[in-house]
């Protein structure tokens, strides 16, 4: 019933299973705003933090879910700045998830702070010292960016390119991309960095207090980089993923092998930097302050496996797979370093949270354990129901992927082969009663 | 008014731990002073609003040699790098450059909580509830100190309302110094035990720039060189053992460099 | 002429007309007003506005007796602190009386008469009228078999007067008084002694050395300010016998860790060295009637029995009885702490006779006879728990200074009634005994009403003061006197009581009548010579004002003689499986309910165990399965609790501390306080004292 406003040659299943897919994802949604209502409402005691543990799990999943959205970022750096055009096959789907990722990173911050209608405070007297100024002003800017960047996705609609003006518009927006990719990147190198900015400038807390490099201490970079690396590989994941729940090719080999190749590229020299910040952490800043860093590590769960998993298992690993050639043509080992890359900036910006506050520093402190309400799990979970139904919408209705069409004309046949290889890892996807239905609507696929 | 008083002020304090028996009357007059709420049903030592806390520590011993200190902890007025007022996105916490008192602005705070990762003392105080009292009791709050709303910071600002007063009643007389028993913290004045000393540090010969000096005196968390303006004294070997936990500067660091 | 109107001109002035406005200042009003609607929202309370005035009184929360200036705007008390200078207290307050202006509004407050139906936690208040409520009392008490006793919770005011009389007026009544900590000691000498017409009092300020068995005396003690500034001055060796690390144990020059119970053993252990040593001096023995009986019982208990039976180095215990007898001043108290309640009267005696052993009743520095006060002269001292037959109360009428959660309610209940019996309760505020009352005629709450304030327990001169009203009395609440007045009317018991303030000034005319002593004047700390003053009224507005009366030191004389009156004592058989000792807060947790700001040292800090907590050494429990913060069950004879368990290193291995404290109060849901109360495990045994029930802790 919606056929008029599918792109054109693409395939798409039926209206009915669609909204099937979507009633999970809405009911998730209202299950958090539900949530959301009562720390609103009625104050955030309705989550688990206190004033020992004053973030809790949703600044952790900003940072990471920032962290990931960055593929937005640097895809287009690469793109637009750098001119690396396979990566067109990409570009729309990174901006989406940056769009979702950031929108919901902010939307979860405005439910973390305890007095929301005063955040505009910061641009009124903003305090020029505070990282967590530089990244306000950034997000903000980021997030209007981005949904510039997603204005002509929206308007390629099919329906949409009838109305003479918004086909200008959209051509005129399409001129000013690289314009937009370059301050995007301008902005993202910034938030990312006093993203990283605002632990390592906590004197008090000497676990993740850094020195300064110039005016930011080293975190701002490592963030950076960090963040650069996982981009790449997250949008790898999510674009795989999305291939694997529509049972379509959507993008060539090659954007994957290049994606990882630059996931790699970051990966390592993170790596080398991480480590070298490590050590002087250990035998300078941190005992200069007052605590020898063993100590840290000496503390319950938080043992000194954590900075190996991070750095090696984590790190190193994956990097190694990705810079071989020969491991990114099997699909096996360009996707399973990918995801270890996305769980290595997930760890890092939970050893950066979390155990920072779970670190006594007075001498009769206790180390301190904290588990999220299910307030602060819904609420997160609100944002991850609202991400998969903005991506489902747009991938509907916009063409996400240049590719598809070719893709799947040339080699309809192959993708279908694909889904008999692939049909189970399929189902892992999906409940099994949406891959079931799936069948039954098959025969009114067009 | 307050433009009158012209001596540059560096208050601070000493808490002598020997003389502290953990009665918890500087706890209750700091409440009371500054309209900080009674607990609610599910507050506790970890959520709960008290600028002024006590923790109880032990020396680890075997009864009957295990022996405990009280320690009183607040905001230690942070000199340099403050921790929490640099952070602080806008501007709702200031030091008072003519007292060095740090001082928090709970109108402007938004409540993001970064200032709370940022403080090592954990002197900083969240209302994860709203404010309640019986209605006798709000008509008994103390109508020089402003409550605090839901969803904001607070924490000890060495008894502003006070200083305020006093200024005023230097200003009132014409006087260009505050006069030291005018302006005397509520926790320093309920301790029965004497256990704080209280006044101008920048004053080498005040009492409590005296007792500073005292070989017995330190600063919790001293390395990190925040040059807080609240010392601790033990005569007591294992207690100053138990503050150097994580290492503190000697005694010569602490005032010849 | 006429210009058609386009839509390109409509577009244009919307256009122009958005543009002027975001230029307008009108979207920055916009959000400044929402930034400030912020600050007002959450009902943050509007602030009392007006002058700021002092106010002088005195605090009677307990009989501690302690100055206060009371911090008003427009009339308001906002925050009280002490009178500096104050001759009784010194300047301080304790940490309830810092927030005692609160007590007329805690969440549990009653302001008119109730009855209740049902009984204990189940109980539900009903108002009825005081007539009601009166009449009820009075029929009961004509029919009555049983006694009618008042409990008196502050003994000594001039409202235990009124009582007195009442009951002496009625055949079965009987005047209770429960013993207190600071006065137990004073009280036992007292008993001991013949040819003294005066009470005693403890002359702290002039000794040199005080034994303390397990007496909190830096914890709230007495008046706690003349204690702290005793440990100020730090001119005092304090030895501080105790089973845990205690406060005062923790300030005291000295501690001794005994094993709980075992403290009657310690005192006659000291007895029978300074005995054996020849230290006691030869006139105290021959002032001893029953020297040979006593030493006959103290013998037996040599140094190394003893530090047996104690758990006391015996060469600690020989220090000890050498540093007593070589010092010039020393006191010996006794007294235990509050929540476990007093010591037995074989403890309280053996303890309190060192003190003539060594000589230093009558002596600078040791127990000094006290004149009483004019006015207030007592003619019999007052029955004891310890007196009262058990289910011999049939109507018990509890003073509105309630002991609230000091006395177990199982005391209580062990001498009423088995049944037929009932409580009338005068308790300006709901708690663990008025809860069980069967009506309450709620009484001015503190600070609504004038009230004196008689001299201190164990106090060495004579005091008197006023306690200023600070608040409007509630409508329906009634002076006690006048529910005295209005029964002994409904049983036509002729009797003259005046309302409460009359009576106070009467007894302050009588005092100035003897033109004795000094007046100490809040206003500027300065003392006045009550000679000096011209008028009785001008006494009487003085003491409105926040002055005390300080009587003249009394003149010390030696013509006593004791009977110490011990009965051969026989050795506990040691071990009892899990003691439990009851442990509180003196004073600072007293009558009834605290403010609810207290709930800043239950709650939010470490330093006070709230209600329903038991500390154990970590020893303990790891021998009983048990980690910090588990719940688990404590039973005794008396029945089961569930209670918090607190690791503390600094208690015993093999002791149960079960902590009476405040119930959390959380004000946004009052507890019902009925049957809340740790102390009611508590074994109460035939002398009406509850220190020590074995116990079971078991992990759920
Ligand atoms: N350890 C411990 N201490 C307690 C308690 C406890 O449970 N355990 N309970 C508390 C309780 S419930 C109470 S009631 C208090 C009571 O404590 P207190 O108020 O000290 O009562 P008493 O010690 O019985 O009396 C104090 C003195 O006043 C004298 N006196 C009595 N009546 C009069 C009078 O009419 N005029 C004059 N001039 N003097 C008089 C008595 O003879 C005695 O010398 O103790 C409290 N202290
Ligand atoms: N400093 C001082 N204090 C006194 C007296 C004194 O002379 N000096 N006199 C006594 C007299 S005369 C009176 S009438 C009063 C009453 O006397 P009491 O009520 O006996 O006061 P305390 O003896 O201090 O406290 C008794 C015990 O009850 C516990 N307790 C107090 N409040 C609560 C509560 O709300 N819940 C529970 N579960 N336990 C609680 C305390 O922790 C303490 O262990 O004050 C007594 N207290
Ligand atoms: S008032 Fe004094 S003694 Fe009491 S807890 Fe505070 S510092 Fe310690
Ligand atoms: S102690 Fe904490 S709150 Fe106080 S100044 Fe230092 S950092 Fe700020
Ligand atoms: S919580 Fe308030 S005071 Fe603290 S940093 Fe945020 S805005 Fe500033
Ligand atoms: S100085 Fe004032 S605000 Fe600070 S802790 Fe003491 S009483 Fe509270
Ligand atoms: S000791 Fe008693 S009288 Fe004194 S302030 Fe405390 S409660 Fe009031
Ligand atoms: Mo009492």
């Amino acid at each position: 019933m919606d056929k008029f406003l599918i792109p054109r040659g693409l395939q798409r299943t039926s209206f009915g299973a669609f909204l099937l897919w979507l009633i999970p994802w809405t009911a998730l949604l209202s299950l958090g705003l539900y949530a959301i209502y009562l720390c609103l409402a009625e104050g955030l005691f309705h989550t688990n933090m206190d004033n020992r543990f004053a973030f809790g799990i949703w600044i952790f999943l900003d940072l990471t879910v920032i962290a990931l959205g960055a593929g937005a970022f640097f895809t287009g750096f690469l793109l637009y700045i750098l001119r690396r055009k396979e990566l067109k096959a990409v570009i729309n789907s990174a901006v989406v998830i940056g769009l979702i990722c950031y929108s919901g990173a902010v939307l979860v911050l405005m439910v973390d702070v305890g007095q929301p209608l005063r955040a505009w405070f910061t641009f009124w007297h903003p305090n020029t010292h505070s990282m967590l100024t530089e990244v306000t002003f950034c997000l903000t800017c980021y997030l209007i960016v981005l949904l510039i960047e997603y204005i002509p996705i929206v308007l390629k609609n099919r329906q949409l390119r009838q109305i003479p003006k918004f086909l200008v518009f959209e051509f005129e927006l399409h001129k000013l991309m690289p314009v937009l990719a370059g301050i995007g990147t301008f902005l993202s190198f910034f938030h990312q960095g006093s993203l990283g900015g605002l632990f390592g400038v906590l004197r008090g807390r000497p676990f993740a207090f850094r020195e300064e490099l110039g005016i930011w201490p080293s975190t701002f970079f490592l963030f950076v980089i960090s963040a650069a690396a996982a981009g790449p590989s997250f949008i790898m994941l999510t674009t795989w993923l999305v291939e694997k729940i529509t049972r379509k090719n959507l993008v060539k080999p090659e954007v994957y092998k290049f994606l990882g190749k630059v996931s790699g590229i970051m990966l390592i020299a993170y790596v080398l930097l991480k480590s070298i910040d490590t050590l002087i952490w250990i035998n300078s800043t941190s005992p200069g302050n007052g605590f020898p860093a063993f100590e840290f590590y000496a503390t319950q769960s938080f043992g000194s496996w954590i900075l190996f998993t991070e750095i090696v298992t984590f790190g190193l690993l994956p990097a190694l797979v990705l810079l071989s050639s020969r491991l990114r043509e099997q699909r096996r080992f360009l996707f399973g370093a990918g995801f270890l890359v996305c769980c290595g900036i997930m760890l890092n910006r939970f050893v950066m949270t979390i155990q920072t506050l779970a670190l006594p520093t007075l001498p009769f402190d206790d180390f301190l354990t904290y588990s999220p309400s299910w307030e602060e799990v819904a609420t997160f979970l609100f944002v991850v129901a609202y991400g998969m139904i903005l991506y489902s919408v747009t991938f509907r209705y916009a063409t996400l992927f240049p590719q598809e069409k070719e893709l799947n004309q040339l080699n309809g046949e192959l993708s279908m082969q694909e889904f008999a290889r692939t049909g189970k890892t399929t189902s892992f996807w999906q409940p099994k009663f949406v891959t079931q239905l799936r069948n039954k609507f098959a025969s009114s696929k067009l | 008014m307050e433009t009158t008083i012209e001596k540059v002020y560096k208050f601070g304090m000493v808490i002598d731990l020997d003389k502290c028996n953990g009665c918890g009357a500087c706890t209750v007059a700091c409440a009371v002073e500054n309209n900080i709420p009674p607990a609610l049903e599910k507050m506790n030592k970890r959520n709960g609003l008290t600028w002024l806390n006590i923790s109880t520590v032990s020396n680890g011993e075997q009864f009957p040699k295990s022996e405990s200190v009280f320690v009183p902890m607040f905001c230690q007025q942070c000199e340099k790098e403050t921790p929490c007022m640099t952070v602080c996105p806008q501007n709702a916490v200031d030091i008072d450059p003519s007292t060095g008192i740090v001082g928090q602005v709970p109108q402007r705070c938004l409540g993001c909580r970064y200032c709370m990762t940022a403080c090592p003392y954990h002197a900083r105080y969240f209302n994860w509830w709203d404010p309640e009292w019986t209605e006798g009791m709000k008509q008994q709050l103390n109508p020089d100190v402003a409550p605090r709303m839901r969803g904001v910071v607070e924490k000890c600002n060495f008894c502003h309302g006070r200083l305020h007063a006093a200024k005023q009643k230097a200003a009132s007389q014409g006087s260009r110094e505050i006069d030291p028993v005018d302006y005397v913290p509520a926790c320093v004045e309920s301790c029965s035990n004497k256990a704080i000393t209280f006044g101008d540090l920048n004053d080498t010969t005040s009492p409590v720039a005296q007792a500073a000096r005292d070989e017995n005196s330190f600063r919790f968390l001293s390395r990190l060189g925040t040059e807080p303006k609240v010392y601790y004294h033990s005569a007591k070997k294992w207690v100053r053992a138990m503050a150097e936990k994580s290492l503190t500067r000697s005694h010569q660091e602490e005032f010849h460099g | 002429m006429a210009k058609t109107l386009t839509r390109r001109d409509i577009l244009k002035f919307t256009g122009g007309g958005i543009l002027g406005l975001l230029f307008s200042p009108l979207p920055w009003k916009l959000l400044d007003d929402s930034s400030i609607w912020t600050q007002n929202w959450g009902l943050t309370p509007k602030l009392a506005h007006g002058p700021i005035t002092n106010i002088f009184s005195h605090c009677s929360l307990c009989s501690g007796g302690c100055g206060i200036t009371a911090r008003c705007v427009s009339g308001f008390p906002f925050a009280i602190t002490g009178i500096s200078g104050h001759p009784v207290s010194q300047g301080t307050v304790c940490t309830r009386g810092l927030a005692a202006h609160h007590m007329a509004h805690h969440p549990l407050r009653i302001v008119h008469p109730h009855t209740f139906t049902g009984k204990g936690s189940e109980a539900t208040l009903s108002a009825v009228s005081l007539q009601t409520a009166v009449s009820a009392t009075a029929e009961h008490i004509a029919a009555s078999h049983g006694s009618v006793v008042i409990l008196d919770q502050q003994p000594g005011r001039a409202i235990s007067h009124v009582y007195r009389e009442f009951l002496n007026s009625i055949p079965n009544g009987i005047y209770l008084n429960s013993p207190s900590v600071e006065a137990v000691t004073v009280n036992t000498l007292k008993a001991m002694t013949s040819g003294e017409k005066y009470s005693y009092g403890f002359d702290l300020e002039n000794a040199d050395l005080i034994l303390s068995f397990g007496a909190p005396i830096f914890d709230n003690w007495g008046t706690p300010g003349r204690l702290t500034a005793l440990h100020n001055a730090g001119t005092t060796k304090v030895i501080q016998v105790d089973s845990r690390y205690s406060r005062t144990a923790m300030q005291s020059t000295e501690w001794l860790p005994i094993i709980p119970g075992m403290e009657k053993f310690l005192a006659l252990g000291i007895a029978n060295i300074m005995i054996q040593e020849k230290m006691v001096p030869a006139q105290v023995i021959r002032s001893m009637s029953d020297y040979k009986a006593y030493v006959a019982i103290t013998n037996e208990f040599t140094p190394e029995k003893v530090s047996q039976i104690t758990g006391i180095e015996s060469d600690r215990i020989i220090k000890t009885a050498r540093a007593l007898a070589s010092s010039h001043h020393p006191i010996v108290l006794s007294g235990a702490d509050p929540g476990g309640g007093p010591f037995d009267s074989e403890t309280d005696k053996s303890i309190t006779a060192l003190n003539i052993l060594l000589g230093n009743v009558g002596k600078s520095g040791g127990i000094i006879s006290r004149r009483d006060v004019p006015g207030y002269e007592i003619n019999s001292e007052p029955l004891h728990w310890a007196n009262i037959p058990d289910h011999s109360i049939e109507v018990l009428i509890v003073d509105s200074v309630d002991s609230g959660y000091a006395l177990p309610w199982t005391l209580i209940q062990k001498k009423m009634l088995l049944n037929g019996g009932s409580i009338l309760s005068l308790s300006p505020i709901l708690n663990e005994i008025s809860a069980h009352s069967d009506f309450l005629i709620p009484a001015p709450a503190l600070f609504e009403s004038l009230q004196d304030i008689p001299t201190p327990p164990g106090h060495p001169v004579g005091t008197f003061a006023i306690s200023t009203p600070l608040l409007k009395k509630q409508e329906e609440t009634t002076e006690p006197a006048d529910v005295i007045r209005l029964l002994a009317t409904a049983l036509n018991v002729q009797l003259e009581i005046p309302p409460m303030e009359e009576l106070i000034k009467q007894k302050s005319a009588a005092l100035y009548s003897h033109k004795r002593g000094t007046l100490h004047i809040a206003s500027d700390n300065s003392t006045l010579q009550v000679r000096e003053i011209a008028t009785a009224d001008d006494f009487w507005t003085k003491l409105t004002e926040g002055a005390v009366w300080i009587d003249e030191k009394t003149q010390q004389h030696s013509q006593r003689s004791y009977t110490i009156g011990l009965s051969a004592v026989n050795v506990p058989v040691q071990g009892m499986e899990l003691p439990m000792i009851a442990y509180g807060w003196r004073g600072a947790t007293a009558s009834a309910q605290v403010s609810p700001i207290l709930s800043k040292v239950f709650q939010e800090t470490e330093l006070r165990a709230i209600n329903g907590t038991v500390s154990i050494n970590p020893t303990t429990a790891i021998q009983y399965g048990l980690s910090k913060d588990d719940e688990a069950e404590l039973s005794t004879v008396n029945g089961t609790m569930k209670v918090h368990v607190k690791i503390d290193p600094t208690i015993r291995p093999g002791v149960i501390e079960a902590s009476i404290a405040p119930l959390l109060n959380g004000i946004e849901t009052p507890a019902h306080p009925a049957g809340s109360n740790i102390l009611n495990l508590c074994e109460v045994t035939n002398d009406g004292t509850w220190r020590i029930t074995t116990a079971k802790l078991l992990k759920v």
